[in-house]
């Protein structure tokens, strides 16, 4: 691929800046976990892939247009040299007759290649072809055969993309996200940066933040200007990928069964699923206190929190990380919170994303 | 005038001997498939995570282009079109087929991207919501503005380039460009307005 760069280009003052915005984005990267499960399955997929690629120049179909075209010209020019010989017809007639009768023979056999590939629905296991070469037969005294090199560009290809019909359309809902310190908590709605967050009720992260904490919200406006939430994320750290949950406390269940792809159990009230690879499931017991990563899905109707990461926090006597407490929500329930977790230090809950430099 | 030129992304740039890696990925070496593999996958991941709505839509996406790649090496042939753009047309088909079967971009209760050096999470809660803003503006062009954004933008490739993988001439990909960013312009000048009104919020305190 080239490196071309802007400058043979004029664009305006709104365009440039555009262009800046895209070209300063930041590029994501596959996770390397997953970067390793793709490359695993590409490489499993070598085993199934046929082993003999077509190195030909020339599809099958052309090549053998090209025999008939020559055999008929052939057995033409031999039948009109005996027909000469035997007493009569001009040579130049003869030639002009085998042209046209070489030019019938390539369009009789092409065509139907050419329509195949022209209407092929294009698919990535499919030949890339360009125009089909046409292939020229010129009689001359001594029957040359010859064949004109396909044109390869890109802009004369055939191929063609799958037309869309269905292109994605604007929800009419507009998607807003919102990043600050919770400032109150009451029932299913949060206060963030002064914005009142409704959060479905059965959404569990509910149980696992605190004022004071730091939350990025994502969801709809509502009529009064407050927020109905589809995601929250309380993750601030940058170790984990694709987190947008963490959340510590004790080991209170584990499953015996190992054989899925995942192994269920229950840390601070919040039910999880582990990755059955995890190498800490075959360390772990009932108490330990654990830091997790992850995100909330709806599996059979019930949230769990499928884990990405998750570490052993160290213990201390009486089972208690000194940094940990647990918070009593009065109303009979209660959830492990861990300092390090909310605002950081400094902070007073208060201004946050918005405010501008 | 801007000279956009000035903050010129990575280009893409095709591994050394690209055409002994492809003639020996035919004959089933693993190690030249890798090779392709590590040489395009983060480029065709970044390009179909800004054509999607979900990091875990791209994730599987990109897992098929390349899984397609290697059913089609038998058949590939370089003369036809050059392997990154091959794989880049796959990536958009696959996008196009994906959005035939969700009507509708939609966002979910599923995991939201997450990634930054910064420590301190505002900014790098600043960043992703930039990425993300960008996304929703580019999910509302046409698929053609956002080929042409992506690719020629964002992945550096030329006009001929892009040409070469949607199937057009430079001639088309100039004349898209310039609709398409007028499109997003429009796009993120309308939604700029409310970003800012939730940022003032913040300020009562």
């Amino acid at each position: 691929m080239s490196d071309e760069t802007f400058t043979d280009e004029n664009f305006t003052p709104d365009e440039g800046a555009l262009i800046r915005r895209l070209r300063e984005a930041e590029s994501p990267r596959l996770a390397p976990k997953v970067y390793d499960a793709i490359h695993a399955a590409v490489l499993a997929e070598v085993d199934q892939m046929g082993t003999q690629p077509r190195r030909t120049s020339q599809p099958r179909l052309i090549r053998l247009a090209v025999m008939v075209a020559s055999a008929a010209a052939a057995a033409l020019i031999l039948f009109v040299i005996f027909v000469n010989l035997r007493g009569g017809v001009p040579i130049i007639g003869a030639t002009e007759t085998v042209t046209q009768v070489v030019q019938q023979s390539s369009a009789t056999a092409s065509p139907s290649a050419e329509s195949d590939i022209a209407s092929a629905t294009p698919s990535p296991t499919d030949t890339v072809s360009p125009i089909l070469p046409t292939t020229e037969i010129t009689p001359t005294s001594t029957l040359t055969v010859v064949t004109i090199a396909p044109t390869v560009a890109g802009s004369t290809a055939t191929f063609t993309p799958m037309p869309v019909t269905d292109t994605p359309t604007p929800t009419l809902e507009t998607v807003v996200v919102l990043a600050g310190v919770i400032q109150q908590i009451d029932g299913g709605t949060l206060t963030v940066n002064g914005v009142l967050v409704h959060v479905p009720p059965s959404y569990p992260i509910l149980e696992l933040v605190e004022v004071g904490d730091v939350v990025r919200v994502q969801g709809v406006q509502d009529e009064n200007g407050g927020i109905v939430a589809s995601l929250i994320n309380n993750v601030t750290d940058s170790e984990v990928e694709d987190a947008t949950v963490t959340m510590d406390g004790p080991l209170e269940s584990l499953d015996e069964d190992r054989d899925g792809a995942e192994v269920a159990g229950v840390v601070n009230g919040i039910d999880v699923l582990f990755d059955a690879d995890e190498p800490l499931l075959e360390t772990i017991v009932i108490g330990d206190f654990l830091s997790i990563q992850g995100n909330f899905e709806l599996r059979d109707g019930q949230f769990v929190l499928v884990v990405i990461e998750v570490t052993l926090v160290e213990n201390v006597p009486g089972g208690t990380p000194s940094n940990c407490w647990y918070h009593d929500d009065a109303m009979g329930m209660g959830h492990w919170h861990c300092d390090g977790m909310g605002a950081p230090s400094g902070m007073s809950g208060m201004g946050g994303m918005g405010m501008e430099n | 005038m801007n000279d956009p030129s000035a903050m010129t992304p990575a280009p893409l740039v095709s591994p050394p001997d690209e055409s002994q890696l492809i003639r020996r990925a035919q004959t089933k070496d693993k190690e030249a498939v890798s090779a392709l593999y590590e040489a395009y996958s983060q480029a065709i991941f970044q390009y179909i995570y800004y054509r999607v709505e979900t990091r875990a839509t791209a994730e599987d996406l990109t897992a098929e282009v390349f899984l397609r790649m290697v059913r089609g090496l038998p058949n590939y042939q370089d003369w036809a079109l050059p392997f990154g753009a091959w794989l880049f047309r796959i990536a958009a088909n696959l996008v196009a087929d994906y959005y035939r079967a969700h009507k509708k971009m939609t966002f979910t209760l599923l995991s939201e991207d997450q990634r930054s050096d910064d420590t301190d999470p505002f900014d790098r809660l600043d960043k992703q919501e930039e990425r993300a803003h960008l996304r929703r503006a580019l999910g509302t062009l046409s698929e053609e503005y956002q080929n042409v954004l992506i690719l020629r933008f964002m992945k550096n490739l030329s006009h001929a380039e892009v040409g070469a993988i949607m199937n057009k001439s430079e001639g088309a990909i100039r004349s898209i460009q310039h609709r398409a960013l007028k499109a997003l312009g429009e796009q993120l000048g309308t939604s700029d307005k409310q970003r800012s009104y939730l940022r003032g919020l913040s300020s009562h305190e």
